[in-house]
């Protein structure tokens, strides 16, 4: 009997051998949307193009991972994969968007979604966002995402592109994502899909806000250099209430800060202290905005329910999630032996998903779980 | 326009009142120019550089436009 929807997945650390079994996996399936997520051990263009092989009449893109999951397998080295057929997706069509080719990340991601409308012949803008969502996969290092969703924001507004960047294991090296045979390691892949079945959408982090509020000043980039009109890395130590010397991974991870929106905190996690009094952040915050500190709940129980809200708003048990879980939320699941509990809170449905570099839905976002779920 | 509360009122009219759409659109500018076209604080609403950036991202969406042509793909 044809199946449509296959997450599946191998922990084989070399690639042919990793093919052989996702092959397998993928048996019953005659897909029109391939998801994949490998390690960075992995040769992406030669699983992007085996996928390709096996479904020629389906889009597969793809990236590199800081940790690859389904609803059965939870690795670092492997690769997992969804495959979606006709049943679930009516059409779809993906593009790839280089910066570092000579046009501008605009223009470039412009271009991209032209090409995707002219495949599908949409006006992008116009098409009904409750049957249609995009993926985006970005590179996850060069720090374009804020600009990129913005772009897809002024491209079609109304559109919901969700996704995650791209991871390398937490070697902060090199990150790429894949498409049509091709690799990028400064650029973006999108799939915009006309669903045959409902979908929803589901943003959680854990994290709640505190009552104590930073105001930003000075900024370039994703640096901070002011809060509260005082040098920034001191004043955000006290605020936390610890020394400037004494903030590391495991105090800016406990201690991400929030832009409320509507109750819903969304998150911006401090990285690192730079040389010259700079905070530096995992997204970009703009200059005067107003965020709350936020203190860790339970990520088990948050994830848990947060996709039973997403069922409860689906209506019915989903047929596949695709999930982006940021790296260090992994981090923390490792850290806090939550390996086995979290793996549980995601087996309720076929999923497929990896960790990711930051996360992605109408911007750039730290610390959160993003997942499609489809009915 | 001269207000903050002047745009919202001409991108409601524009989303014909669907709440939703709005909201949707509104996130989008909070999290991208930091603007808040549902809690516009009295000290921010004739604020000109909050109204430029309102206008000018508004209209890279194709709204506010009084011309057809400027949207994207």
């Amino acid at each position: 009997m044809a199946r449509d929807v296959v997450c599946t997945h191998s922990s084989q650390r070399i690639t042919s051998d990793a093919i052989r079994e996702l092959r397998a996996g993928l048996a019953g399936i005659e897909p029109v949307a391939i998801f994949f997520f490998c390690s960075g051990n992995h040769d992406g263009i030669i699983i992007q193009k085996e996928l390709k092989q096996f479904a020629p009449m389906a889009e597969v893109i793809g990236c590199t991972t800081s940790g690859e999951f389904t609803d059965k397998a939870y690795t670092q080295g492997g690769v997992s994969v969804m495959a979606l057929s006709h049943a679930k997706v009516s059409r779809c069509a993906a593009a790839m968007a280089e910066y570092n080719k000579g046009e501008s990340v605009e223009a470039a991601v412009h271009s991209a979604t032209q090409r995707i409308a002219q495949k599908l012949q949409i006006d992008m803008r116009e098409v009904d966002p409750d049957r249609w969502v995009g993926v985006v996969l970005h590179e996850g290092l060069k720090g374009n995402e804020e600009e990129v969703n913005a772009v897809l924001g002024h491209i079609a507004p109304f559109l919901s592109y969700l996704g995650g960047s791209a991871g390398d294991n937490l070697v902060l090296k090199e990150t790429r994502v894949f498409h049509d045979g091709r690799e990028s390691n400064c650029g973006s892949v999108f799939l915009l899909m006309e669903l045959a079945v409902p979908y929803t959408i589901v943003k959680t982090c854990s994290f709640e806000p505190t009552p104590t509020v930073m105001r930003i000043g000075r900024v370039e980039g994703r640096v901070v250099y002011e809060i509260d009109g005082q040098p920034a890395v001191p004043t955000y130590a006290a605020k936390v209430g610890v020394t400037p010397e004494q903030l590391d991974h495991p105090v800016f991870m406990a201690n991400p800060l929030g832009l409320m929106i509507e109750g819903e905190p969304w998150v911006r996690a401090p990285i690192a202290v730079l040389p010259d009094g700079g905070l530096l952040f995992g997204c970009k915050i703009l200059e005067g905005a107003e965020l709350n500190l936020l203190k860790n709940t339970d990520l088990v129980g948050d994830t848990k329910n947060a996709l039973a809200k997403g069922v409860e708003k689906l209506g019915q048990t989903p047929s596949a999630g695709l999930f982006f879980n940021c790296a260090h939320r992994c981090v923390e699941i490792q850290i806090k032996k939550l390996d086995a509990p979290f793996c549980e809170a995601i087996a309720g449905f076929p999923v497929a998903g990896f960790h990711s570099y930051g996360e992605s839905w109408l911007a750039h976002v730290n610390q959160t779980l993003i997942a499609l779920l489809l009915g | 326009m001269e207000r903050l509360t002047n745009i919202r009122s001409a991108l409601l009219s524009e989303l014909a009142h669907n709440h939703a759409r709005f909201l949707f659109v509104n996130t989008r500018l909070i999290l991208s120019i930091g603007v808040d076209l549902n809690h516009i604080p009295k000290a921010q609403d004739t604020d000109p550089t909050k109204i430029r950036l309102a206008l000018e991202t508004l209209g890279k969406m194709g709204f506010l436009q009084r011309k057809e042509g400027a949207r994207g793909s």
